[in-house]
């Protein structure tokens, strides 16, 4: 995996691990396997996913001809920051233990090229530091399989999503 | 007011990512509100272990943000064909012209976002209600931004949405090359 963020540094990754089953509510299972990575503050977080036209809303987008909504990239994206915080981080980044990240806003995203059956596509993010309020960016370049840059998204998340208070 | 039975002349998606209810008003070329109600059969929720944390069962922000795209959708497709029939040179127009024209031909595709803020998580039972103004359109794009309500309380601003509708015929179905689209 050479491609990432653009300007970002290369951060080497751990190998990959099947992700986990999302224990929160999730239209699909988004990553099949993901991989960390550690470098000056940064967290980077690889995920792969091949999409299938038998997950369950893909049948409905759309009847007879499957397109990967390109929602679910964010969606994807959401699964591969729960699944890289659940991993071991080193001392330095360890993220305060707590409840589960989640998105509260989508700063930014361009999808430019479509994801089909078969397909399998990758997700290259850099995770930033949490601040005091639990709130962390992440910036996101997603790969279709012959290169082609498919989306590049931006979110903040923060532990235990929008602030309901 | 458009109800389900038009808004599926209208989208091209399927259950269970046909994710509007109803429209509750419309003025072409300006404005939507829409309704979304938010349930626990839905497919997210399958499978879905008991005893997790309460915000394990927030409604995905990813489905929340498509459901309000595909209000926007609803706005763009019944502005284009409203404007079309308004014109003095229309003639007859065949049936293709037609918004519903978009479950057979024509693809909604979401091409870009911006500055989405999501203020509360929404919930099984909550009934959404987004209020989208249209932007922008330009070259097969439009852009559109809003809010969502439940009740009198807004849980997102939607800074901005760019969706393009393009003819299915014109997107891959292996390999290849297509920009500007997913």
């Amino acid at each position: 995996m050479t491609a990432g963020v653009p300007g970002a540094v290369p951060i080497a990754c751990r190998p990959a691990v099947a992700a986990p089953i999302p224990a929160f509510a999730a239209p699909l299972r988004a990553v099949d396997l993901v991989s960390v990575g550690f470098s000056d503050g940064i967290m980077r977080v690889v995920a792969t996913k091949t999409v299938v036209s038998t997950d369950p809303y893909l049948r409905g987008h759309f009847p007879g001809f499957t397109i990967f909504p390109g929602v679910f990239l964010i969606e994807a994206l959401r699964q591969a920051v729960a699944a890289a915080l659940d991993q071991p981080s080193p001392p330095e980044l360890a993220q305060p233990a707590g409840r589960r990240p989640d998105i509260v806003e989508l700063r930014s995203a361009r999808f430019l090229a479509a994801l089909l059956p078969g397909d399998v596509f990758t997700i290259d993010a850099r995770v930033g530091r949490e601040d005091d309020d639990g709130r962390f960016d992440v910036e996101a370049q997603c790969f279709r399989g012959d290169g082609v840059t498919a989306a590049r998204i931006k979110l903040r998340f923060r532990r235990g999503g929008p602030d309901d208070a | 007011m458009l109800e389900h039975a038009q808004i599926r002349q209208i989208l091209p998606q399927r259950h269970p990512m046909l994710l509007l209810d109803r429209v509750v008003s419309i003025e072409p070329g300006v404005s939507i509100r829409a309704i979304k109600a938010v349930s626990a059969c839905e497919p997210c929720y399958a499978g879905l272990p008991d005893g997790l944390d309460p915000d394990s069962y927030a409604y995905p922000v990813s489905l929340l943000i498509e459901s309000f795209g595909q209000a926007a959708a609803v706005l763009w497709l019944v502005s284009t064909a409203s404007q079309r029939d308004s014109r003095p040179d229309k003639g007859a127009g065949p049936a293709a012209d037609a918004p519903g024209n978009a479950a057979g031909d024509d693809i909604f595709l979401f091409g870009a976002a911006r500055d989405c803020v999501i203020e509360s998580p929404a919930y099984p039972g909550d009934v959404l209600c987004h209020t989208a103004r249209l932007g922008r359109v330009l070259d097969g794009a439009a852009l559109v931004a809003g809010e969502i309500l439940v009740g009198h309380r807004r849980i997102a601003v939607m800074g901005s949405l760019i969706a393009a509708i393009r003819p299915a015929r014109t997107i891959p179905r292996r390999g290849g090359t297509h920009h500007g689209i997913t």
